[in-house]
């Protein structure tokens, strides 16, 4: 769409009626401050915007009432001539004033009206607000028109950019075949799930698992609307903070002292989490608890000692005890000359009873009278064999005196413990040494907090040199510190909200997985594959959706530093990088940031390098969407460089008359005032390229306080 | 080897329940800690064995020795001692399960116990053991008492990240 011609009828300043007849490329309308320019933007946005409908009478021309005879009626309206594939649409809105008497007037309501000239000349009356759509959309629009430096900034909310961006894409084509699937893909999902639930014998499991998910997919998003509230809330505040120091004078002054607050900053939160104040941990996990326990464990060792002494010397005892019985048996059985007595049990059992009966040794063949030693040698024998029959163990029980052996282990215990004394005593200065490196520690910290508080007085005073009104300014010094401590705590909130969000999705998958595996199990395995297909075309929708965009965000990136390099010739440039953000909740955003050469961002960029920045990512866009073949739409910036200068508003406009794209560019630049007070247009502006150029300029003489007196003329350069 | 510690271990000591809500709760995370609470982790106790550990050498280094009242209603913390100090996945924290030794030296050592007739199988294991629980019981009562009283004469000192440790500190009455 071009915009062949403008016409403006009584409105505002412009009384009678004045044309504009564009071209394609480049359009300059030159003039001073107050003479008609921003009014020309506004006839045409109260052109577009017909949903304002309220308070006509304020856009009348003052002059042309007044100049209207009592009973007289006019006009009032903006028209737009354009050209639209092969076809002229005229668009006008309008309303009639009728002039009462002199202090009255009435005006009828604002319509709008369309005529369609088709190249043969036919020419049809249209739906004004349709054709209005059709030749200039409204999501267009909102990129088209700019009013000041400060309406370039449309990046500034992540929705512009991502809007633009879609808009120009191949993404887009993608959006409406990714929402069918994704609905044919759940579909295919309750199938299955409905076809498990009724096949499955682990019925209640399945249930069971899918009151689970829903559960889980519920916690899921609440996380991410938390995560998106966070984000936003952060954003707002960063945007507060960049906002804040636009005002600041020395602007390099204020990033050296908030690089030294980041240090300081983190130097002290090293330092702090190096104070370990968890005494009480220390209690237990260091053993710091048995500082006094060198006494007890004194006690505990001669307790045992004692009792062990005790023990081997009551065993000692007993062992002699048992000895001496022992011995004097030994005794007894000793043989005339020491010699060795015969074995046990020869001669036989049976001989021995033999031979006491018989009152004779059979060994000896002597007599061996009942009360005799002989006899009671041969019955002590006899005895012994005896006893040696019975078991051995019957004899060992008889004779132990301790039955349990407690004691070794309490001994070995208190062996160990011994080697620990020294732990005991050195507690006590373990824990002194820990005070006095916490307390070293506790002045470093109050140090740098001393050092950064003078580091934000001194903030403070740059802040206050600002070119701010006193009362907001004192409102920004108020919050900008607090809102440099909400935003680390927003981004310490993200971190554990974070990890959450990460919990729950890792939670639901499993879950999911853990579902779908009983339905691999029971369901219909045709509805199973067709739940996969789907599942995989979903998949690779996105995936190609977003690599368009990835694609087309690489291009424009790199068209848009083209244009900043060819802007900003000469002049210092830094470098348009777009930085892609994917929330956890997996939100999209674009962020565009201009960067130093080694990629750190400026912290606050002056206008001029900011404005560079806006148009040559607005041109990019433009650009890139005419390099698609779309149909272009015409720019209209009033004053988009009044933080330029005259000699890079030259090479600026230069730049974009190499565009063939339609632009019209309502300027102050290059007009001066004589010494008789007259205007007119500076020399350099024949060397400026352009394929139209207009001049508005109040007719002369006019009435300052008069507004009736006001008539915008308009004169082709 | 018989082994009277290891039978010791498997115990879990009780205490006067009235503590459950004067101490417990107060002072460590069992019974389920607030927020508020877990954030203040190092300046109380993570479970309540641990509070339990505590106050046992706190009444232990000021000889409090008070039985639990025969009436008095019993509770404990279903953990026996053995697992008491062990690390088992707790970050930030080291094994502390030795102390399970020194707790029982040091019963053993303040409780009367004739280690010879233990020897000779006059007197049963179990016996021991339910003295030296005993023992146990009453030291840890008469720190929670302790405990108590500190308290409600001063809570905001328990806010003092250095408060439980001063608390040892100064409680070595032994000598």
């Amino acid at each position: 769409m071009i915009i062949k011609k403008v016409t403006i009828e009584n409105f505002l300043c412009y009384y009678g009626i004045k044309e504009f007849q564009f071209s394609k490329g480049l359009n300059i309308i030159l003039g001073e401050n107050g003479e008609g320019k921003t009014k020309f933007f506004d006839a045409i946005e109260w052109l577009l915007n017909t949903s304002n409908t309220s308070n006509e009478s304020a856009l009348i021309s003052q002059k042309a009432l007044s100049e209207a005879s009592a009973g007289e009626s006019f006009q009032v309206s903006v028209k737009l001539t354009c050209e639209h594939e092969d076809e002229t649409v005229y668009i006008t809105r309008q309303f009639r004033v009728s002039k009462l008497n002199v202090e009255k007037s009435e005006t009828t309501k604002a319509i709008l009206d369309g005529i369609k000239e088709s190249r043969t000349g036919e020419r049809d009356i249209v739906d004004g607000k349709q054709w209005l759509d059709i030749v200039f959309p409204p999501e267009i629009r909102r990129y088209s028109m700019f009013k000041g430096e400060s309406s370039l900034n449309i990046l500034k909310q992540d929705a512009s950019l991502l809007n633009l961006i879609n808009l120009f894409s191949d993404a887009r084509s993608y959006d409406k075949y990714a929402s069918k699937i994704e609905f044919l893909r759940e579909e295919a999902e309750k199938e299955v799930s409905e076809n498990t639930r009724i096949n499955t014998k682990k019925k209640s499991e399945f249930e069971n698992l899918e009151k689970q998910i829903t559960l889980a997919q519920l916690k899921k998003s609440q996380l991410e609307e938390q995560l998106d509230r966070l984000e936003q809330n952060t954003n707002t505040t960063i945007d507060l903070v960049k906002e804040a120091e636009k005002f600041v004078v020395n602007a390099n002054a204020l990033e050296s002292i908030n690089k030294r607050i980041d240090i300081l900053v983190d130097r002290k939160q090293k330092n702090d989490a190096k104070i370990d104040e968890n005494y009480t941990t220390s209690l237990l996990d260091d053993f710091w608890i048995l500082m006094h326990f060198e006494s007890i464990h004194n006690e505990f060792s001669k307790k045992i000692q004692a009792a062990e002494i005790a023990k081997r010397q009551i065993q000692q005892e007993f062992d002699i005890s048992k000895g001496e019985t022992k011995g004097r048996r030994i005794l007894q059985a000793k043989l005339i000359n020491n010699s060795s007595p015969l074995p046990i049990g020869v001669p036989n059992k049976a001989t021995m009873e033999e031979m006491l009966n018989d009152e004779i040794c059979k060994v000896c063949n002597r007599e061996a009278k009942v009360g005799t030693e002989a006899y009671q040698y041969m019955e002590n024998n006899l005895k012994q064999f005896l006893i040696s029959l019975e078991p051995e163990k019957n004899v060992e029980e008889d004779e132990v005196l301790f039955k349990n052996n407690y004691l070794r282990s309490l001994v070995n215990m208190s062996t160990n413990h011994d080697t620990s004394i020294l732990r005991f005593r050195s507690i006590i200065s373990e824990i002194k040494e820990k005070f006095e490196f916490n307390k070293s520690r506790d002045e470093d910290s109050n140090r740098f907090k001393d050092q950064i508080d003078n580091e934000k007085l001194e903030r403070t005073k740059i802040l206050g040199n600002s070119s701010l009104g006193e009362e907001r300014l004192l409102d920004v010094i108020k919050n900008y510190n607090q809102w440099q401590t909400d935003i680390i705590n927003a981004n310490r909130s993200k971190v554990t909200l974070d990890y959450q969000y990460k919990e729950a999705s890792e939670s639901l998958e499993s879950k999911i997985e853990q579902r779908d595996k009983i339905g691999e199990q029971s369901a219909n395995s045709y509805l199973i594959k067709k739940r996969d297909l789907l599942k995989d075309i979903e998949k690779i929708f996105k995936e190609t959706k977003e690599r368009k965009f990835d694609e087309f965000l690489k291009k424009l990136e790199d068209k848009s530093n083209e244009i900043l390099a060819k802007i900003n010739v000469d002049a210092f440039l830094g470098k348009i990088i777009f930085i892609k953000k994917r929330s956890a909740s997996n939100h999209t955003g674009i962020n565009v940031e201009l960067v130093q050469s080694d990629g750190t961002p400026f912290i606050s960029p002056n206008q001029s390098l900011e404005t560079s920045m806006h148009i040559a990512v607005l041109f990019a866009i433009s650009d890139l969407a005419a390099g698609k073949k779309l149909e272009e739409y015409p720019l209209i910036f009033d004053a988009p460089t009044s933080s330029f200068g005259e000699s890079k508003t030259s090479t600026f406009l230069n730049l974009l008359h190499n565009n063939t794209n339609q632009k019209i560019l309502l300027l102050k630049d290059f007009i001066i005032k004589n010494d008789d007070n007259k205007l007119s247009i500076k020399k350099e502006f024949d060397s400026v390229k352009r394929n139209k150029a207009f001049w508005v300029r109040l007719e002369r003489p006019f009435d300052n306080g008069k507004l009736s007196t006001i008539n915008t003329l308009v004169s082709e350069i | 080897m018989q082994n009277l510690f290891e039978t010791f271990r498997t115990k879990i000591p009780n205490f006067n329940a009235d503590y459950k809500v004067d101490v417990f709760e107060k002072l460590s995370l069992y019974g389920g800690g607030s927020d508020e609470k877990r954030d203040s982790r190092g300046k109380y106790f993570e479970t309540g064995y641990e509070l339990y550990i505590y106050a046992f050498f706190l009444g232990l280094y000021r000889n409090e020795f008070v039985s639990l009242p025969e009436k008095a209603k019993k509770e404990n913390f279903r953990v026996p001692i053995k697992d008491w100090g062990n690390k088992s996945g707790k970050l930030l924290r080291k094994d502390f399960s030795q102390i399970q030794e020194y707790i029982f030296s040091a019963l053993m050592a303040k409780t009367e116990i004739d280690l010879i007739a233990l020897e000779k199988g006059e007197i049963e294991e179990e016996i021991v053991i339910k003295n030296l629980i005993h023992q146990f019981e009453s030291f840890t009562n008469g720190g929670l008492i302790f405990l108590k009283n500190k308290y409600e004469e001063h809570p905001a000192y328990f806010m003092r990240a250095a408060y439980l440790l001063d608390l040892i500190q100064e409680s070595n009455k032994l000598d």
